[in-house]
C-alpha cells in the first residue's frame, strides 16, 4: 500500500443479479473480469495497480449468495456474499453454534476492524490470498470447502491448498464461489483463535487450534493451523499425528510443537523475524492447546 | 483571584468547532473547490541519490485534461523557515526515493494520475548515505554542497562542505570534566525512529495566482503569517499581495508549521495560466514524499555522586533530518539546549547536531525536541536509581530544578523564575495517584509481571526571540464581541480557551463572544505561529491587552454619559456601572457604537481593542556555549536573556504489564499530573492530557518509519505504521492539573498541551527497567526488541518464565 493514486484504473462495472448471468459474464470474458466481493480486497489491489481488469463483476446482488444456515452433522454453511458482522450477528444468535465454531468467531470478531467487516466477508478474506488473514486458520481447522460453480458444473474445493499466493487461488476464471461450508467439528471438541499482533494490524502469528477428548488417548483429536508466520496458511498435519500417541497431552504438545517448528517455512520481514515467529508459534500454540484442553479458553 | 470568582474559567465548554466536526459539515481544504479548478499531481524519484539527466513529459502532455508539467528547472527556489534547503521540486539532483521531481496540472485528478506515470525520468545515480554516522564521514556524499548560499536564520550555523545543517553545543560549569567528581558514571547509547504525525488530514492546498498578482491560497497549515512571509521571501513576491486563508484543518500536530507546499501550488497556478489548481496527498505520498519526523542516535553519559546528585552530563544527538533539515534544525537546537531536562546540573556538555541523509525529509513535531531529550536523561535517572538503589521519586525530586533559587538553572544559564510552578509538587503528586508506595497486584500466570515507572517533563515553546503576536476584540450591535486572532485551530481547543478568556475579562457570558472557523491573514492580525504550546499564553496576553484597550474606550465614552472619572467605572453584566452605584449604569448596547445622546447627537463610534504580545525577555542563544545572549536593560527588562517565555512542568507514572514469554507491554494505569498556572478548560484540558498519553503510548510500542534497502518509506499507511487506537488505551487514567499562576500569563495560565506525551514514553520503559532490570534504550519497544533486550540482559528472567510455563503446561496432564 504505497502507490500514489486517489482514483482507480479504467474499468467497466457490472452487477449482475442472477448467478446465471454472473457466469455468463465471466464465460465471455475471461481473464479480463475480475470478482468483486465485498471490495475490500479488490479495491485496495486495484488503486495499488497490482490488480488490472476490464471488467468488475460485482457479485453481491445475486440473491443466493448471502446465507448462513446451519445443518446439524454437516457444518455451517456461509455463502460467499455473506459479511463478518453478519455472520457475527448470526452466531451471537445462535450461542451453541457459535460454541462448536469458536475459532471461527474469534476469528471474525478479529478480522480488521468494525467497520470494514460491514463490507468484508469470509470467503473474500480466504481468497485474497495475503499471508496474515484471520479467517483460513480457522477454515483449516473445520475442514472447510468452498463450493466453485461455472457454467459447466459445479465442485467442492478444500480451502487447504485453495490459495497459491496474492491473488492466485486454484479457481478458474469462469467460477464463482458461492458459499463455504466449515464441517461439523469432532463431537466434544472446543476450539480456538490467537492473533498476535505487533507493529501492524496485521497477525505476526495467527493461531488456530481445535482439541476433543484431550485426556482420551483413543478419541483424542487435535488441528492445528497457522497463518501471519508463514507464506500460506498452514494446517500443520506432522504435529495433529503426534497426538495420536498414547502419551499425556502436556507432553505431545512439547513434542508437536518442536515437530512445527522444525518443519515449517516462516517469514521474516521488517515487523518481526522468522526466529521470533517460531519462538512465538510454539508459546502461543502451547498456550492455546492446554487452555483448550482444559477447558480454560 | 479565587477559583470561586470566575464565571466561565475553569468550567467544562465543548469547543463550538465540535459540533462541525462531528456532524461532518466542517469544510477542510480537501473538501474545497473553485470554478475551473486544476489538479496537480507529483511525479517522485525512484532513486536516492542522483543527477537528474532529463525529464521527458511530452507522452504526459497527450492526456486528455493535461495542462502543463513543471519541473525543478521552472521554480528553481529554496524554501525553508530556518535552514532554507527545501526545493519545491528537485533542483537537478533528486535526494531521496519519494522526491518529487516534477508536478502534472490537469483538469481532473484522474488524468494527472494518468499522466503521472508516462514521465520518463532519467537518472545518473550517486553514491547515497542512509545513516547519521555514514553521512558524517568525511568522504560521505554531500547532500547540501552549496547550503553556504542558502537563506540561514541567525539562529542557525550549517557546516558547508559537510552534512551538518546545524551544530548546537551548550557548556555549563566544568563540562565534561565535572565527571572527575562523580561516583557513578553511566554510559549508554539511545535511539528514536522516524515517524509520522499521524495527523488526519494530509497536506492539501489551493492556490490561485491572479493575473493582479494577487495569490489566494486555501491550505491545510496551522497558521497564515509564517507560510505566508516564508512564501514571499522564496518567490520574491510581495508579502501584501498572499493572502494565506486557512478553513478547518484535520491535526497537526507540529507537521503543518513552517511552510508547507503553497509556493509550488502557487507558482504551478501561474504557469497554468493563472487558474486555481489544488494539490492534495493521498497517504502514501504524504508518508513518502513530505516531510516527517526526525529519528535520533544519542550517545549520552551521566554522573552521580553517592547520595544521588547529579555532578555531570554529556549527551551528544545525531538528529537524522532526511533530505532536507529546514525545521528540523532547530528541533534539534532545542534538545540540546533543553538538554537537562527538569533537573539542576553544576556541569553540562551537550551536543545536538542536525544531519543530512538520502531519506524522506523531515519536519517540526509535537514536543518539538522535549520528547526526545527525556528519552535520553529520564531513562538515565532510573538506570542510576537502580544503580544506586535509590527510590526513583527520591532521586528525581533531590535533583529537581528549584524555582526561584538563584542557584537553579534550566541549563542554558537563566535562573528559572520563582512562578514557574510547583515542580516538587507535580512529581509528588503524579506519584500518590499511581499509588507508588504499594507494590502493583501481580497478575497469576508467572511469566507476567507488574510495575509501575514514572517520569517528568518540562516543556516550553521553541519560538525566535522576536516572536510576537497581536489580537483585536470588536463588539457587534448587540454587543456581543467578535475574536480576531491568527492563531489556527486544528483541533487543540486553544481558540476556544482564547473565547474563555475573553467572555471572563469582559464579564460576558460566552454566547456573546465569537470566534470564526476561516482564519486569514486578510483580516486576523499577525501571530507569528502557532506551535509550541504558546497561544494560550502569547495571544491570550495580547487579547486581555485588547479587552483593556476595548475598556479604555468605553469608559471613556461611559465617564462623560454617566458624569463619573473613567477610573470610578466597572464593566459587569453587559452594562458600565459607577463603582459601588450599581444603579448608575449604561448597557454596552447603548455604548459599542457610540453613544447617542436625546437629541441625536453620537458621541464616540464603534469600539475596536487591540492588544499584543512581545516576549522582550527572550534573547538568541550564543552558539559556542547554548547560553542566552545579554539583553538590552533600555527596552525595559532587567532579566537576564532567557530560550523560552515559559516552562510547564509535568509527570506521567504507569502500571504496567509485562509478558515475558511475547515480550508484550500493556499500559494498565497512568497519571498525568501538569501545573498549568490556570485551568482553563477542564474539557479539553483533560482532552490533551488523555490524547498525549496515547500518542507517547503509541510512540512507545508500536510507531517507526520503516525504511527499504534504498533508503524509501516501506511502510506509508497506517496498516503497517501503527498508530494506537481505541483498544490500545488504558482503562484507568488518573489526571491531575495544579495551578500555581505565572504573573505573566493569562489569569495565570501556561501552555502544556505539547508537554502531555513527553513522560509518557520514558516512564514505560522505566517500568519495565524497574520490573526487570532490563534497560531498554531504543524504540519503539516492540514485542521482538522488549524480547530481545531480556534474553540479552537477563536471560535467567526468560528461563524462568519458561519453566514457570511448562510447570502450568504441565500441571494440566491428567
Amino acid at each position: 500500500m504505497s502507490a500514489p493514486y486517489f482514483t482507480l484504473p479504467e474499468f467497466k462495472y457490472v452487477k449482475p443479479s442472477s448467478l446465471e448471468e454472473a457466469l455468463e459474464i465471466l464465460e465471455e470474458h475471461g481473464e479480463e473480469a475480475k470478482i468483486m466481493n465485498g471490495g475490500i480486497g479488490v479495491v485496495a489491489f486495484l488503486k495499488e495497480r497490482l490488480m488490472e481488469a476490464e471488467y468488475i463483476v460485482d457479485i453481491k446482488g445475486i440473491p443466493e449468495l448471502k446465507k448462513i444456515e446451519y445443518i446439524p452433522g454437516k457444518g455451517l454453511y456461509v455463502g460467499a456474499t455473506t459479511t463478518v458482522n453478519e455472520l457475527i450477528e448470526f452466531l451471537d444468535k445462535s450461542p451453541e453454534v457459535r460454541e462448536k465454531y469458536r475459532a471461527l468467531y474469534e476469528a471474525s470478531t478479529h478480522l480488521a476492524d468494525a467497520i470494514l467487516r460491514n463490507r468484508a466477508t469470509i470467503v473474500g478474506d480466504i481468497l485474497e490470498g495475503l499471508p496474515y488473514m484471520d479467517a483460513p486458520g480457522p477454515a483449516l481447522i473445520f475442514e472447510a470447502e468452498m463450493h466453485a460453480v461455472s457454467k459447466s458444473g459445479e465442485r467442492w474445493l478444500p480451502v487447504d491448498g485453495i490459495v497459491m499466493g496474492p491473488m492466485m487461488t486454484q479457481l478458474q476464471p469462469n467460477e464463482i464461489v458461492t458459499e463455504i461450508l466449515f464441517k461439523e467439528p469432532p463431537e466434544g471438541a472446543r476450539s480456538g483463535y490467537v492473533k498476535f499482533a505487533s507493529r501492524t494490524e496485521y497477525g505476526i502469528v495467527n493461531v488456530a487450534a481445535l482439541v476433543a477428548h484431550p485426556n482420551d488417548p483413543g478419541k483424542r483429536v487435535v488441528k492445528i493451523a497457522f497463518t501471519g508466520a508463514t507464506p500460506l496458511p498452514y494446517r500443520a498435519r506432522e504435529a495433529e499425528e503426534v497426538f495420536k500417541k498414547p502419551e499425556p497431552f502436556g507432553k505431545l504438545v512439547e513434542e508437536a510443537v518442536r515437530v512445527i517448528q522444525d518443519s515449517v517455512e516462516v517469514l521474516e520481514d521488517p515487523y518481526a523475524s522468522a526466529d521470533f515467529r517460531k519462538y512465538l508459534m510454539g508459546i502461543l500454540t502451547t498456550q492455546l492447546l492446554v487452555k483448550l484442553a482444559r477447558g480454560e479458553w | 483571584m479565587s477559583k470561586q470568582a470566575f464565571k466561565v474559567l475553569g468550567k467544562p465548554v465543548p469547543p463550538p468547532d465540535s459540533y462541525e466536526k462531528v456532524t461532518g459539515t466542517a469544510p477542510y481544504t480537501f473538501d474545497m473547490e473553485l470554478p475551473g479548478m486544476l489538479y496537480a499531481k507529483l511525479v517522485t524519484s525512484t532513486e536516492p541519490h542522483a543527477r537528474i539527466k532529463s525529464i521527458d513529459y511530452s507522452k504526459a502532455l497527450q492526456v486528455p485534461g493535461v495542462r502543463i508539467v513543471a519541473t525543478g528547472k521552472d521554480f528553481p527556489v529554496r524554501i525553508g523557515i530556518y535552514v532554507g534547503d527545501r526545493d519545491m521540486l528537485a533542483i537537478e539532483k533528486a535526494l531521496w526515493v519519494g522526491h518529487p521531481v516534477a508536478a502534472v496540472v490537469a483538469e481532473s485528478i484522474k488524468a494527472a494520475e494518468k499522466a503521472i506515470d508516462l514521465v520518463e525520468v532519467e537518472y545518473d545515480p550517486l553514491p547515497a548515505v542512509f545513516d547519521v554516522e555514514e553521512a558524517l564521514k568525511p568522504d560521505a556524499p554531500l547532500l547540501h554542497p552549496d547550503i553556504a548560499n542558502y537563506k540561514i536564520s541567525p539562529a542557525f550555523k550549517p557546516v558547508p562542505g559537510t552534512n551538518i545543517a546545524n551544530q548546537f553545543r551548550m557548556i555549563k560549569g566544568e563540562g565534561e570534566a565535572g565527571f572527575d567528581k562523580a561516583d557513578l558514571v553511566i554510559e549508554k547509547t539511545f535511539k528514536m525512529p522516524f515517524l509520522h504525525h499521524a495527523y488526519m488530514e494530509t497536506w492539501n492546498t489551493i492556490a490561485h495566482y491572479k493575473v493582479t498578482g494577487d495569490i489566494e491560497i486555501w491550505t491545510s497549515s496551522q497558521s497564515p503569517y509564517a507560510p505566508r512571509y516564508l512564501m514571499a521571501m522564496s518567490l520574491g513576491v510581495p508579502v501584501g499581495k498572499i493572502k494565506m486563508r486557512i478553513p478547518y484543518v484535520g491535526g497537526g500536530f507540529g507537521g503543518k508549521a513552517g511552510v508547507l507546499i503553497e509556493p509550488l501550488v502557487a507558482m504551478l497556478s501561474k504557469k497554468a495560466g493563472y487558474k486555481p489548481v489544488k494539490l492534495v496527498m493521498s497517504r502514501a505520498e504524504q508518508m513518502r514524499s513530505m516531510p516527517v519526523i526526525a529519528g535520533y542516535k544519542a550517545y549520552a553519559k551521566i554522573g552521580f555522586s553517592k547520595d544521588g546528585k547529579i555532578v555531570a552530563y554529556k549527551v551528544r544527538f545525531l538528529f537524522d533530518t532526511g533530505a532536507f533539515a529546514d525545521y528540523t534544525v532547530n528541533v534539534a537546537r532545542t534538545a540540546g539546549y533543553a538538554c537537562t531536562g527538569v533537573y539542576d546540573m553544576p556541569n553540562v556538555y551537550c551536543e545536538s547536531l542536525a544531519i543530512y541523509t538520502n531519506k524522506v525529509p523531515t519536519t517540526a513535531i509535537r514536543g518539538f525536541g522535549y520528547p526526545e531529550n527525556h528519552w535520553v536523561l529520564e531513562r538515565l535517572m532510573d538506570m542510576a536509581a537502580r544503580e544506586l538503589r535509590m527510590d526513583p521519586v527520591k532521586i528525581r525530586s533531590i535533583n529537581l530544578l528549584r524555582p526561584g533559587d538563584p542557584t537553579s538553572t534550566t541549563g542554558y544559564g537563566s535562573p528559572l523564575r520563582a512562578d514557574a510552578g510547583d515542580i516538587q509538587g507535580v512529581l509528588k503528586t503524579s506519584a500518590e495517584l499511581i499509588e507508588w508506595d504499594k507494590e502493583p497486584e501481580q497478575p497469576k500466570e508467572p511469566w507476567k509481571i507488574r510495575a509501575k515507572g514514572i517520569a517528568m517533563s518540562l516543556k516550553g515553546p521553541s519560538q525566535p526571540p522576536n516572536a510576537v503576536d497581536a489580537a483585536i476584540v470588536k463588539f457587534n450591535e448587540d454587543a456581543s464581541v467578535d475574536i480576531l486572532v491568527a492563531t489556527g485551530n486544528y483541533g487543540q481547543g486553544t481558540v476556544n480557551a482564547l473565547r474563555m478568556i475573553v467572555a471572563e475579562a469582559f464579564d460576558l457570558p460566552l454566547d456573546k463572544v465569537h470566534i470564526t472557523w476561516m482564519n486569514s491573514t486578510e483580516w486576523m492580525p499577525y501571530t507569528w505561529q502557532t506551535v509550541g504550546s504558546r497561544s494560550t499564553f502569547t495571544v491570550g496576553q495580547a487579547l486581555l491587552r485588547a479587552v483593556e484597550d476595548a475598556k479604555r474606550q468605553i469608559f471613556d465614552i461611559a465617564s462623560t454619559v454617566l458624569k463619573v472619572p473613567a477610573d470610578q467605572l466597572e464593566l459587569a453584566d453587559g452594562k458600565v456601572y459607577v463603582k459601588g452605584e450599581p444603579w448608575m449604569s449604561i448597557p454596552l448596547t447603548e455604548i459599542v457604537n457610540g453613544y447617542t445622546f436625546p437629541n441625536g447627537q453620537v458621541l464616540g463610534g464603534p469600539i475596536i481593542g487591540r492588544g499584543i504580545h512581545s516576549p522582550g525577555i527572550l534573547s538568541y542563544l550564543d552558539p559556542d556555549t547554548g547560553q542566552a545572549l545579554p539583553i538590552n536593560p533600555e527596552t525595559g527588562h532587567s532579566e537576564p536573556g532567557h530560550a523560552t517565555v515559559f516552562y510547564t512542568f509535568g509527570s506521567t507514572a504507569v502500571e504496567v504489564e509485562l509478558d515475558l514469554l511475547t515480550g508484550d507491554i500493556k499500559v494498565l494505569k497512568a497519571t498525568q499530573v501538569y501545573d498549568i498556572g490556570r485551568l482553563i478548560n477542564p474539557l479539553t484540558a483533560k482532552g490533551q492530557a488523555i490524547g498525549g498519553l496515547i500518542m507517547g503510548m503509541s510512540r512507545a510500542l508500536y510507531e517507526e518509519l520503516i525504511f527499504d534497502d534504498s533508503g524509501g518509506v516501506a511502510n506509508p499507511n497506517f496498516s503497517f505504521y501503527y498508530v494506537a487506537r481505541a483498544k490500545d488505551i488504558p482503562d484507568d487514567i488518573r489526571i491531575k492539573f495544579l495551578e500555581t499562576p505565572q504573573a505573566d500569563g493569562p489569569f495565570g495560565a501556561r501552555g502544556f498541551s505539547e508537554n502531555v506525551m513527553i513522560a509518557v514514553i520514558p516512564a514505560i520503559a522505566n517500568a519495565i527497567e524497574r520490573a526487570t532490570g532490563v534497560s531498554i534504550t531504543e524504540l519503539p519497544m516492540t514485542h521482538e526488541r522488549v524480547w530481545r533486550a531480556i534474553k540479552e540482559q537477563r536471560p535467567d528472567l526468560i528461563e524462568k518464565a519458561l519453566k514457570a510455563f511448562q510447570e502450568w503446561k504441565n500441571a494440566s496432564q491428567g
